[in-house]
């Protein structure tokens, strides 16, 4: 039996290790079966009697439990070769391997009549993997930027349903080239295989040596008409945000739509703040819009009040017009938000300087001799009101009013002035941006004596009495008198001033300012601390999101990116967050198509054969119905005593 | 709970705990009840019931005329029969059935395969109400427990106020040893010179055979009955398949596998073996009862009294 079938299941060698180790445990089992059972009986010698007159059978006796040991060997046999799946060698020439190739680029999203064409795609899967022999294999490849086994080689439907069902969009135009040298690998000789393309055919051309030699055929998924309102597209193509480069923690952002409509589009934009978890939003703004013919239209969002960190951008067409490629519809912007600007009070307690600090909402007072808000922290700014005192080093100092004598200062004094006021200021210099000191009357203070590259901001007559300077401790701003000597802090110009110069003493913000990353290319990322492994969220907010964990080298980390959406990526209690954009302008513009050109040919790629079960016999369907009938027909014997 | 009725009866001098418990086991008051009215019917089949009433056919010195026999010299002469020699011309005299109480032997067999199918229980229940019926006729009851030789002994004993003794020692008999009748048999016979009825309980379960002891006991003149006590079990094993007989008494051992053919040629077997049995008794003129284990001890008296003719 053997030399006529080849077996599909358990490996020949393994069945036969198996038989053999089981027909040993099977022949002692029956020997220890002989054992017979202890039974007292009152008078052994009447059943003696009854012996002697059978004695004569005993022969036969033998010959039946010879016979018995056999019938189990040949049900033991059985049973393994079914195992084994025997299949005819006609049957394992027919053998096909399919290698399914599925388009997961959002452009399989398009929804036609209530399904997705990747729902399409799915049920035609689904009949391809119905339609497999019992020898037959076959393998799921989804196709996005990067190609991606969704199984192996395999017979088993189970497996293969269960790939098709978990296949998802993926946010990267599909790259076919690259899915067909994958196929090329799985399918060394094109003898019995099938390579077989679902999609939407919005591909780029086949090159002549990627498909040469390959059993390759096409099968479009509900493309509709080749031209129509259904192959037109308007979606963001760019959402990208800047902060102010004067107030950093303020934002200006700028929205690009892109239509390959041929006429105007008129759209809806819908901008909404997201809550920390990013998965509900609130509405920020709704404007319209008129969409050029094949054009870009550029919206600019000069500041986006009432963001949060996340900010998500939303366009459909409102002009009844169709869209096909949904996933470009949306845009994230991740507006990363800076700490406060930690300021230290040295001086007693000042009603007036307090209430100008509270309208600042990002800032963060505190007192010397206080806790700082964050110990391990130099302050920001320190804020010396009136005569300075000794206080902890700081990126920048200002100085209300000149010091005592002998105490530490960055400027040397000038003459002593009394009765003065605002006379000169630069009206260009970022601390007096819409502040007017003219009204200022001070009772006395000092002339302040500028270093070679200090700069002179206001002055009373010729003597300067606002300074701004750096010295290697840092950058200060000096005031030549004590604003509680004069009437400067019941002017309007009083918060404000305060306001500018604490901004303009506020250290420079570098680093991430939420540039998107781009889904179907490999993502770098600075993590948190230097740990062997970091947890990669995302896309946070969505159900595909979900939790793995990534190696780190040196700080940084290297993933492959498949969706658009917000994440972050942790260590300990460190955090980073970074969004990622699906923009592709080059899938926007390849239209479905019902057939795949090869390059330079001019020939198109095949539709594959209709699916077609082929008629197979089950032989270990068989072997395992006679199995069960000899294991009847034993059982049936044994309590009859026929066998033993 | 309350005492029952033998422990009532047996009041001070009352045995060890566990005689008393096996005894309550064995005879409780129901069987107490069931043994008078098997007493009382008793009464009804042996009429003219008195002391002594039932006879020996010992002839001798009594009142009754039994026959005649010629004169030899030696013979006393004060019994011959004057009116045969007027009449006759011939010297005869006058023999008399000589009228004495009847002794009653029940011999138990106790070796270990009456524990089988409670055989032994069957076995004491009725010695207890053949030996009651004995002593309310004022007879002598005596009992024997056999094994491979004697090996336990009430001495004879008369009168219904011996029954509780009786009893007791019913209760401390335990299934135990070999079965050797013959020597057990022969035994019994020369320690026991007063003949009597023997009735002996076994299920005859001797690999020696069982022919020699019955034969003994007849050739010392004692009328034998044989209650032959059956149990379905011994021949139905609940299993089947191979299986290691073991003998109860002699742990002797022989493998078979059980079938439900060979069980049915086994109980045919078992039928002709007392089929054969009772043949040899009849030809031996010993009263052969078969009884079953299983079967009602009152019935079972019943049916000797009635139709067996076992207490003439």
């Amino acid at each position: 039996m053997i030399l006529l079938f080849a077996l599909a299941g358990v490996a020949a060698p393994l069945l036969l290790g198996i038989f053999a180790a089981m027909s040993v445990a099977l022949t002692l089992l029956y020997l220890l079966r002989e054992q017979h059972r202890p039974l007292v009986v009152p008078f052994v010698e009447l059943w003696r009697r009854i012996l002697e007159k059978r004695r004569a059978s005993a022969p036969w006796q033998r010959l039946r439990r010879l016979l018995s040991l056999l019938l189990q060997l040949t049900l033991l046999a059985l049973l393994l070769l079914a195992l084994g799946d025997p299949r005819s060698d006609a049957e394992a020439e027919r053998a096909r391997t399919v290698v399914l190739l599925v388009d997961v680029s959002p452009s399989m999203e398009t929804r036609l009549g209530g399904k997705t064409r990747l729902d399409i795609a799915k049920e035609r899967l689904r009949e391809w993997v119905d339609t497999l022999g019992q020898r037959d294999r076959a393998i799921i490849v989804s196709l996005s930027a990067r190609p991606r086994v969704e199984t192996g080689l395999t017979n088993d439907r189970r497996v293969l349903l269960r790939a098709i069902s978990s296949l998802s969009i993926k946010h990267s135009a599909a790259n076919l080239s690259r899915g067909l040298r994958l196929a090329r690998e799985i399918v060394p000789t094109p003898a019995n295989a099938d390579i077989i393309v679902l999609g939407d055919g919005a591909y780029a051309d086949v090159e002549a040596e990627e498909a040469k030699g390959l059993p390759l055929s096409f099968e479009p998924i509900a493309i509709g008409s080749a031209e129509g309102p259904a192959l037109e597209n308007v979606g963001i193509s760019n959402f990208s945000a800047r902060r102010f480069e004067d107030e950093p923690r303020r934002f200006e952002a700028q929205l690009e739509l892109n239509s390959t409509a041929k006429a105007s589009v008129e759209v809806e934009i819908v901008l909404s703040a997201l809550d920390p978890t990013f998965a509900r939003g609130r509405t920020l703004e709704v404007q319209r819009a008129i969409l050029p013919p094949a054009g870009h239209l550029l919206i600019p969002l000069a500041e986006l009040r009432g963001a949060s960190e996340g900010v998500v951008a939303e366009v459909r067409r409102v002009d009844g017009g169709s869209d096909f490629l949904e996933a470009d519809n949306r845009a994230q912007l991740l507006l990363l938000p800076l700490p406060p600007l930690r300021v230290l009070i040295s001086g007693p307690p000042n009603q007036f300087l307090d209430a100008a600090l509270l309208t600042e909402p990002d800032v963060v007072t505190y007192r010397l001799g206080e806790a700082a808000p964050t110990p391990e922290q130099t302050p920001d700014v320190v804020i010396h009101d009136g005569p300075p005192r000794p206080a902890p080093a700081s990126h920048a100092t200002l100085y209300l009013g000149p010091p005592d004598d002998g105490a530490p200062f960055p400027l040397r004094l000038g003459r002593k002035l009394r009765g003065f006021g605002f006379d000169r200021w630069q009206k260009d210099s970022p601390l007096f941006d819409a502040v007017d000191p003219y009204d200022v009357q001070a009772l006395e203070g000092r002339a302040l004596l500028p270093g070679p590259k200090d700069k002179a901001l206001a002055f009373s007559g010729q003597d300067p009495i606002v300074v701004m300077g750096e010295r290697p401790e840092g950058r200060f701003v000096a005031v030549g008198f004590d604003p509680k000597q004069s009437d400067f802090f019941l002017r309007a110009a009083w918060p404000l001033f305060l306001h500018n110069t604490l901004w303009e003493l506020a250290p420079r913000v570098s680093g991430e300012d939420g540039v998107a990353l781009s889904p179907g290319r490999q993502w770098h990322l600075r993590t948190p601390r230097n740990d062997p492994s970091a947890e990669l969220r995302g896309p946070l907010g969505q159900p595909a999101g979900k939790q793995r964990r990534v190696a780190v080298t040196e700080q940084r980390t290297a993933v492959f990116g498949e969706l658009a959406g917000f994440y972050e990526i942790a260590q300990g209690d460190g955090s980073r967050r970074f969004v990622a954009n699906y923009f592709d302008e080059a899938e926007a513009q390849l239209l479905p198509k019902a057939t795949i050109s090869i390059e330079s040919s001019g020939s198109v790629l095949s539709r594959p054969r209709a699916p077609e079960r082929p008629n197979e016999w089950t032989w270990w369907l068989v072997l395992l119905g006679v199995a069960l009938a000899l294991s009847f027909s034993e059982w049936w014997s044994y309590h009859r005593r026929w066998t033993v | 709970m309350a005492p029952s009725l033998v422990s009532r009866l047996l009041g001070k001098n009352s045995p060890p705990e566990r005689t008393a418990s096996a005894m309550e086991d064995l005879f409780d008051q129901e069987f107490l009840q069931k043994l008078e009215s098997l007493a009382l019917a008793s009464r009804r089949a042996a009429a003219g019931l008195r002391r002594g009433d039932r006879r020996m056919k010992k002839k001798g010195s009594g009142v009754e005329f039994a026959d005649h026999k010629p004169y030899v010299a030696g013979d006393d002469i004060r019994l011959l029969d004057v009116s045969i020699y007027q009449r006759l011309g011939k010297l005869l005299l006058r023999v008399y059935e000589e009228e004495e109480d009847l002794s009653l032997y029940f011999l138990i067999d106790r070796s270990a395969s009456m524990a089988h199918g409670a055989k032994l229980a069957q076995a004491v229940r009725l010695t207890a109400a053949l030996g009651y019926i004995g002593l309310s006729a004022l007879d002598r009851v005596s009992v024997v427990a056999l094994g491979d030789e004697l090996y336990q002994r009430l001495p004879p004993t008369r009168g219904k106020q011996r029954l509780f003794r009786l009893l007791r020692f019913l209760a401390t008999l335990e299934p135990g040893g070999r079965t050797n009748l013959s020597a057990a048999l022969r035994r019994f016979a020369l320690m026991h010179p007063r003949r009597g009825l023997a009735v002996l309980l076994t299920d005859l379960y001797d690999p020696a055979g069982f022919q020699a002891g019955i034969d003994a006991l007849v050739h010392h003149r004692f009328q034998v009955a044989v209650l032959h006590i059956g149990s379905e079990a011994d021949l139905a094993p609940s299993t089947r398949g191979d299986a290691s007989l073991i003998d109860s008494e002699t742990s002797e051992r022989a493998e078979v596998t059980i079938t439900d053919r060979k069980l049915r040629a086994l109980r045919e077997g078992a039928l002709e073996e007392r089929q054969a049995v009772r043949r040899f008794c009849a030809k031996k003129q010993v009263a052969y009862f078969n009884i079953d284990s299983g079967a009602p001890f009152d019935e079972v008296v019943l049916y000797l009294l009635r139709r067996g003719g076992l207490l003439e």
